[in-house]
């Protein structure tokens, strides 16, 4: 007995003793674990190859939708295929029925319902088109013309009112220049009515400032007239007219007056002042000027 | 002999290759060259034999599970042996009672029950002592070796447990210290100290006990 152990001593002491072993049942049931899973991992491989061979033959069959041609197939099924599908853990027979089970239907497009309720729903298709087509066409262009008309009235107003104003811009100034103008030659040629000149020329100023204030006015309404909406436009048109008509009137009578005819310078001032009551004293002294001017 | 171990690590990885693809005599093979190195490294760490058959079986159902996914990224033994390692750790942790540190004061360690085969009782309890009944000298050598190697066995089981399993790792599974080290995830130094220490504390522990058997 050496009173010294080195490390190999002690190792090699080691090894010799250790000796014990699983036993013979574990290992069987070890072995026997590996055989199972290397079954279970077959059928697997197995299961997935069968069910692509039968999902390939399937799609051929709906393709061509041909018996014949799935049985030539069959036959030309590889031997691994074969020696798959014979192998023993296949062997049940419910994997041996499951080629009879594989969806074989035919497409719902080739059957004769298919095709019909295809044909309805296009005949229902075309059924309601036709009949949106028509109001569709006419709201649309309805709408649009609407629109154009509103355009063109109010465009024709425009134009109107436009034309109304330059008329009546243009009789103010032939009517205050006419008056301006008989007014200077009474002044001139007719010394001995002196007297009355100067009363002439305060009514003739009068009558100026009258139709200034009327030109004035008839300004602003222009003024106001481009300024205000469509609602106030028409009353201003009216005014407009109104004071045309007075103008125009006073023209007459001035013509009348320079052609001696009083009476019907007379009877067309009467209707002035029936038509135009409100404005008495303004066409009063107006006339009154007028006849002045005619003496 | 580097040689040789690359050929059977190589041959090791084939087999298991072989039997992903469906070759259960490859596993068998394979099987037989490490069942009893891995059978003591569980032995040697657990309580009772029974318990070292259940994690020596989950081990190998846990590579035949993960067998059709096997890749070859390391050493077929590294492999099997950090699924073990992992299946101890496991087991330890389920089972904190058994996962004490054991002592080493050997002067503490009591002399170990021996039965007539030589082999320890797993439960330290003994019925037959015959050894004070031995005359001859021959026999006596062998009583000698043989109480040596019980003396080996028990000591080595009152070792800390990472010092105990570096141990099963390099002297009984035959794996480097760098190999060891990434298998239980430790650094190199470490799992040569740990070789180291276990060593010194066997021997102690033997001599230990040797001495005062004979005493």
């Amino acid at each position: 007995m050496s009173d010294k152990l080195t490390d190999h001593d002690l190792i090699s002491l080691y090894h010799q003793g250790a000796k014990e072993q699983p036993s013979t049942d574990l290992n069987s049931k070890i072995l026997t674990l590996a055989e199972a899973q290397t079954n279970a991992t077959e059928q697997k491989v197995e299961e997935t190859t069968v069910a692509t061979t039968r999902l390939g033959l399937d799609k051929s069959k709906r393709n061509k939708n041909s018996s014949t041609d799935i049985d030539s197939r069959l036959n030309n099924v590889t031997p691994f295929s074969e020696h798959l599908i014979n192998h023993n853990t296949i062997k049940n027979s419910s994997t041996n029925e499951s080629p009879n089970k594989l969806p074989q239907k035919k497409p719902l497009y080739k059957t004769w319902y298919g095709q019909l309720s295809t044909a309805a729903s296009l005949v229902l298709v075309g059924v309601l088109y036709l009949q949106n087509l028509q109001p569709m066409q006419s709201i649309a262009p309805m709408s649009d013309k609407t629109s154009m008309q509103e355009l063109q009235q109010i465009e024709e107003q425009l134009l109107q009112r436009k034309s109304i104003q330059v008329e009546s811009e243009a009789l103010m100034e032939r009517a205050g220049n006419k008056i301006m103008m008989q007014s200077k030659r009474l002044s001139q040629e007719a010394p001995q009515f002196n007297t009355n000149s100067a009363n002439n020329s305060d009514s003739i100023n009068n009558a100026k400032e009258n139709l200034m204030v009327d030109d004035s006015a008839a300004n602003g309404l222009v003024i106001d007239n481009s300024a205000t909406e469509n609602s106030v436009a028409d009353s201003s048109v009216a005014t407009k007219n109104q004071q045309l008509n007075i103008t125009n009137s006073l023209h007459q009578i001035a013509l009348y007056l320079d052609k001696d005819e009083k009476e019907q310078a007379d009877k067309l001032f009467n209707e002035l002042l029936t038509n135009y009551p409100e404005m008495t004293k303004e066409l009063t002294i107006s006339y009154e000027a007028l006849l002045s001017e005619s003496k | 002999m580097v040689i040789k171990d690359m050929m059977t690590g190589i041959a090791d990885e084939m087999l298991m290759q072989q039997y992903a693809q469906g070759d259960v005599q490859a596993f068998s093979q394979l099987y037989t060259r490490h069942k009893n190195s891995l059978y003591r490294y569980f032995l040697r760490q657990v309580s009772t034999p029974e318990l070292a058959e259940e994690l020596y079986q989950e081990v190998w159902s846990k590579l035949i599970k993960a067998s059709p996914s096997y890749q070859v990224q390391s050493k077929f033994s590294t492999w099997l042996y950090r699924i073990a390692h992992n299946e101890l750790i496991d087991y330890y942790r389920r089972h904190t009672s058994q996962n004490k540190v054991f002592s080493t004061n050997v002067e503490q360690i009591e002399h170990p029950s021996v039965v007539e085969n030589g082999e320890l009782d797993q439960s330290g309890q003994s019925s037959e002592y015959f050894l004070s009944n031995t005359t001859d000298t021959a026999a006596e050598d062998d009583i000698y070796a043989t109480q040596q190697i019980t003396q080996v066995k028990w000591c080595l089981q009152q070792l800390p447990r990472e010092q105990k399993e570096a141990f099963l790792l390099k002297h009984e599974s035959g794996f480097t210290v760098n190999e060891i080290a990434s298998l239980v995830g430790e650094s190199h130094d470490s799992i040569k100290s740990r070789i180291r220490y276990g060593l010194n504390k066997l021997k102690h522990c033997v001599m230990h006990n040797m001495r005062k058997f004979y005493e």
